[in-house]
């Protein structure tokens, strides 16, 4: 947009010598630009922050020149015009203080709060984390998970608020303040096509000012502009695009945050855990974009709400719905398809959402003249509906749930189902206009049922992990400079880590179910951010996590070659031990100027639940097993600084952070453990610590036609066991050196969008022998060293277009080609020694890649 | 019984769906020489043997020569059994035979280094049947077995397979942990070593099945050898399975009573 500046220079006309009639009442600023650029040859660059506050421009001028025009519009504003060839730059006037265009802040001690709801004005949604701005005196805040936000300020005013979200145009405010004000803001989505004077458009989408570091938010619009696998948008395979969020490998929907493993990330959807997010064995996760509003990740730095892993918290939120009118959207694809409906049930105040998807591979399956292939089976499906509902000024009250299941069956032999089940009841209730309140009961359920019917040997084998929370959140605007967070959560968990059913008169196997094991998982948690100075912010907290194993049930002791020594049986509700940790959290920020600050934190946390695999595959049957009287809590300490700063007036952010950690209690399996027992599961695990470091870069370009992000991690991360590696420090298998992830999305013109990314990252540490030996006639590989070698290193191009089909008030649609791998880099999933296939007499390294050029197409609408 | 986890199954369908499988050189350092040991007692006259030979480096070809000159006895409390090399690295007595019930030491000493280990030969379960079953999946052949497990005490069994004489390479183990006491049949799923129709199991061929009863130990060492240091890259902790012996060499000690059973495939 800034390109045409040179061509034109010269035989402009100047702004002093044409001359126009104009008629502006109550206008803006914008629309007083748009005016005068459509009575003159004249374009207008200005930055969207210094003019979209403008309002309620006053002018009837009759035959004046442009330049006595301007002079008037931009009078008293604090702007100030020039021209260049045909362009009139606005700009702040630097040369002199601002006229204060109203009469000064009377300075009281009596103060009165602001607070209200930010939506959006289009579908009534509310927006999460929007940023509400007051000019004079410099303050600001944020909306929280329910789009509420509250501000104190000293009475009086006039005061001018600035309301601000990504994706949508920032909204201006103006009011006084002699008592306690409800400012409820309804943003309206951003036009794409962008007027032509607006070089930037919202300010940052992270705060220089918070304290909070190690978050990424990406909501799904962002999300949905990235290229795609098998046609399916997939928010937990977009956030590993982020830095210090590293994917598992092709695959596989686990991925490691900042040194730790796949289970230490703790997974929600509304609030409620979600043990298993993967569909088809990792190939999908169980986030059906359609249901989801955004996502934020916390890499370590979690706020004390947060707890019970030690990674990051993944915290998905789910659409409310539209509360103004009825609406259908879905989608077809090669591999699934997906439909949604939505709609008001109290007009402009509640809503309903039910989204619903499935896959049909199956479907083909049954072309199959294969008995066997036909009636196999193998899909998966998901379903999430919410509801809310007002009552009054001051409560609402939100239902929202989620019922995933997979089905596989091998013909009428063997199949496995498994899925997850979440439902969670939420109240917000306004007790005054500081203090929000947020109780919800979560319920969630994940289970697996194999069933088994082969030559006479049939027997269901089940497993499950059920928890029932309670969770009391607080938010306390406490004054001007104080807002606090209080709260408890307590979780009951049942583990029913497997219980087989013989049927029939010979099944072949026993009945037997393996005990039940039960836990209750409390916290309670104060934290208070700080305004100290409008440089400088501080948060700090303690969150006293209570981890109580419950009878009844056997608890063991062991020697130290995982032999039990003794055996201690405890009656039901009985505590067979407590842990306590507490877990202290510091965070500051200071802003060096207005566009660049420093941040530093530290966090302790704490994990009690493990999941169990000795697979380099997810698999649905990996165990869930909370600490008992021997696997002890995981506990974390990470110490992190970083250095944030907007660029080019906030077009660019770059952002970097380092990390320091160090882990407890780490578990890792004995060599030649064997998970699939019903012995004791301690028996088989080993405990050490950890450590990983990193630094993590990220330069990101937010608004423009061409947006995207680079980032880069550079990290170790290792461990030190007794019985491994003779006890020396190794590699642990997430260990990545260099990460890189590149992601641009080009708005071609209205209906072309294309995008693209490319990742590249070390190959995993993995166990690869030294040797080789004959027993009993056959070749067995001998292994010195625990992760000493490295997978080849992977690297990916994905590329995608959208086509905006025809679009009217009602109805539009977009068709989305993508390619997935598209220079059919052979990538390693896994890599097997074996003897040779065709030489007997050598033995060789076979390596299985998934996914060389995955073309995909798929129909999305929405009416 | 035998296929507890269909998992493995279904990701195998979808890799095949999706996926290609390519040798690669991988750079892999050569590992300190050891000793591996493989020491059986049978209670079938001519079958108990001490073979003794060395890890090689992966990039060697697969002739593992017998390491000759060691002193090998097994004893049984009563008698010692002094084993003689019968050919380069196997050590045979041809009257050591082992009886069920009873305990067998094992002592090596190779280049003046003591290697022992100890082990109980179980009682013997043999099969009650065996029969030709059909996979659903694939068109192969399979042996179906059934045999009646041995209420109140633990049991660990492994089976070979021979068709025409010639030993099938695939590992298979089973305990009763979860079948204690029953009546116990299933397929034995065996993959003929090299994937080749040709040597499936078809019309006119003559199968044995051999039953090992093993111990505790040596049952671990044969589940952990096959899950863990087969090569396959799917385990997330290769690693060398715990060895019965010690002295710090690889390989197993296995006081084992052996029952065999055969039938000649018809249509």
């Amino acid at each position: 947009m800034l390109a045409s500046l040179s061509s034109s220079v010269g035989h402009a006309q100047r702004v002093e010598e044409v001359n126009i009639s104009i008629r502006l009442i109550h206008s803006s600023m914008n629309e007083a630009i748009l005016e005068i650029e459509r009575l003159t040859p004249f374009k207008f660059l200005a930055r969207a922050e210094d003019v979209e506050g403008e309002q309620n421009i006053n002018l009837d001028v009759k035959n004046q020149s442009v330049a006595s025009i301007l002079m008037a519009i931009l009078k008293g504003r604090g702007l100030e015009y020039k021209q260049v060839g045909i362009n009139i730059v606005i700009k702040k006037d630097r040369s002199r203080k601002r006229e204060a265009p109203l009469p000064a802040t009377e300075k009281t001690s009596v103060r009165f709060a602001v607070s209200g709801t930010v939506r959006s004005s289009k579908t009534g949604e509310t927006i999460l984390g929007a940023t509400i701005r007051i000019t004079d005196p410099p303050t600001g805040t944020a909306t929280n998970e329910y789009g509420f936000y509250s501000l104190t300020l000293p009475s009086g005013g006039p005061y001018r608020m600035t309301v601000s979200a990504v994706g949508f145009k920032p909204e201006v405010e103006e009011f006084q303040l002699n008592a306690d004000l409800v400012q409820n803001i309804k943003l309206d989505e951003e036009v794409r096509d962008l007027q032509a004077y607006t070089v930037t458009a919202t300010p940052g989408s992270r705060s220089l000012q918070s304290p909070q570091m190690g978050l990424e938010k990406l909501s799904i619009r962002e999300a949905n502009k990235m290229p795609v696998i098998f046609g399916e948008r997939d928010i937990l395979k977009t956030i590993q695009l982020l830095p210090g969020i590293k994917p598992a490998g092709d695959g596989n929907s686990g991925f490691y945050v900042r040194g730790g493993t796949a289970d230490q990330n703790l997974i929600l959807l509304d609030e409620a855990t979600v043990y298993n997010p993967t569909h088809l064995l990792g190939f999908f996760s169980t986030f059906n974009s359609d249901a989801i509003k955004n996502v934020s990740v916390f890499k370590g730095d979690m706020p004390a709400q947060y707890g019970g892993r030690l990674s990051s918290v993944v915290d998905v939120k789910m659409n409310d719905g539209n509360n103004k009118n009825y609406g259908v959207n879905g989608g077809i694809g090669l591999i699934s398809s997906r439909l949604m409906v939505e709609g008001p049930i109290q007009q402009d105040k509640s809503s309903f959402l039910v989204s619903g998807r499935r896959t049909y591979l199956d479907q083909f399956l049954k072309l199959s003249p294969d008995s066997n292939i036909n009636r196999s089976r193998l899909y998966f499906y998901d379903l999430n509906v919410k509801a809310n509902y007002i009552f009054g000024n001051r409560d609402r009250l939100y239902l929202s749930g989620y019922f995933g299941r997979d089905v596989l069956r091998q013909s009428n032999r063997v199949g496995i189902n498994w899925g997850n089940t979440t439902a969670t009841l939420r109240w917000n209730h306004l007790f005054n206009k500081r203090l929000f309140s947020n109780t919800s009961l979560i319920y969630s359920n994940y289970d697996y049922r194999i069933n088994a019917n082969q030559d006479g040997s049939d027997f269901d084998i089940f497993s499950q992990i059920r928890d029932w929370n309670l969770k009391e959140d607080l938010q306390w605007n406490a004054s001007s400079d104080h807002s606090a967070n209080f709260g408890f959560n307590t979780i009951f968990h049942t583990i029913r880590p497997g219980e087989i059913t013989a049927i029939g008169n010979d099944p072949g196997i026993n009945s037997q179910a393996l005990p039940r094991r039960y836990s209750l998982e409390s916290a309670a948690y104060v934290t208070d951010t700080w305004k100290a100075s409008t440089r400088f912010n501080l948060t700090f907290g303690m969150r006293l996590s209570v981890f109580s194993v419950l009878g009844k049930g056997e608890y063991y002791k062991f020697d130290a070659n995982g032999n039990i020594t003794d055996t201690m049986i405890y009656r039901s509700g009985q505590v067979v031990k407590t842990y306590v940790n507490p877990e202290p959290r510091i965070a500051a920020s200071f802003q060096l100027t207005p566009m660049t600050s420093l941040k530093a934190s530290y966090v302790r946390n704490t994990q009690h639940l493990h999941l169990i695999s000795n697979s380099t595959s997810n698999n649905p049957t990996d165990k869930w097993v909370a600490n008992t009287n021997v696997i002890k809590p995981e506990i974390a300490d990470q110490w992190s600084a970083g250095y944030y700063k907007n660029l080019s007036g906030n077009r660019y952010e770059l952002s970097v952070e380092t990390y320091f950690k160090t882990m407890q209690n780490q578990i890792d399996y004995r060599n030649g453990a064997n998970v699939f027992t019903n012995r004791p599961i301690e028996s088989e695990l080993l405990f050490g610590k950890g450590r990983a470091f990193g630094v993590e870069a990220m330069l990101k370009k937010r608004v423009g036609r061409l947006t995207g992000w680079v980032a880069y991690t550079l990290s170790k991360t290792e461990r030190q066991i007794d019985g491994i590696n003779d006890g020396r420090w190794y590699k642990a298998r997430q260990d990545r050196t260099h990460d890189i992830a590149i992601v641009g999305v080009y708005e071609f013109n209205p209906k072309w969008t294309f995008s693209a990314d490319w990742v590249f990252y070390t190959g995993e540490a993995v166990t690869f022998p030294d040797g080789k030996y004959t027993l009993n006639g056959n070749v067995y590989f001998y292994y010195t060293n625990r992760n000493g070698y490295r997978e080849p290193n992977y690297h990916r191009l994905d590329l995608s277009a959208t086509k905006q089909l025809k679009k009217t008030h009602k109805f539009s649609g977009e068709l989305v080609f993508s390619l997935y791998n598209a220079y059919g880099r052979k990538n390693p999933y896994q890599i097997d020694f074996r003897q040779g296939k065709t030489d007997p007499n050598i033995t060789e390294a076979v390596e299985t890649s998934l996914f060389t050029f995955v073309p995909t197409v798929s129909y999305n609408f929405k009416f | 019984m035998y296929r507890m986890n269909p998992i493995p199954i279904w990701l195998g369908v979808i890799v095949l769906i999706s996926s290609c499988q390519r040798v690669i050189s991988v750079h892999l350092n050569s590992g300190e020489s050891k000793y591996v040991i493989e020491g059986v007692v049978s209670d079938q006259p001519g079958a108990s043997a001490v073979s003794i030979t060395q890890t090689k480096d992966f990039s060697s070809d697969n002739t593992f020569a017998g390491v000759s000159g060691a002193t090998v006895t097994v004893e049984n409390g009563v008698t010692i059994f002094p084993l003689a090399e019968s050919t380069p690295g196997v050590y045979t007595n041809n009257n050591l035979t082992g009886v069920p019930g009873e305990t067998y030491v094992l002592k090596v000493v190779i280049n003046g280094v003591d290697y022992s280990a100890s082990s109980t030969m179980p009682q013997p379960v043999g099969l009650d049947t065996m029969y030709v079953s059909n996979d659903d999946l694939t068109s192969r052949r399979y042996i179906s077995i059934a045999y009646s497990d041995p209420p109140g005490i633990p049991n660990y069994y492994r089976w070979v397979q021979y068709v025409n004489g010639r030993k099938e390479k695939t590992v298979f183990v089973a305990n009763d942990e979860f079948a204690d006491g029953l009546k116990v049949h299933g397929p034995l799923n065996f993959n003929n070593d090299t994937n080749d129709p040709a040597r499936d199991i078809k019309t006119g061929d003559s199968v044995r099945i051999d039953m090992l009863n093993l111990d505790s130990a040596v049952y671990g060492y044969w589940y952990s050898l096959q899950r863990n240091a087969s090569g396959s890259g799917n385990t997330a902790s290769p690693a060398n399975p715990t060895s019965n012996i010690s002295g710090g060499s690889l390989g197993y000690f296995s006081a084992q009573s052996v029952r065999s059973r055969s039938l000649l495939v018809g249509r």
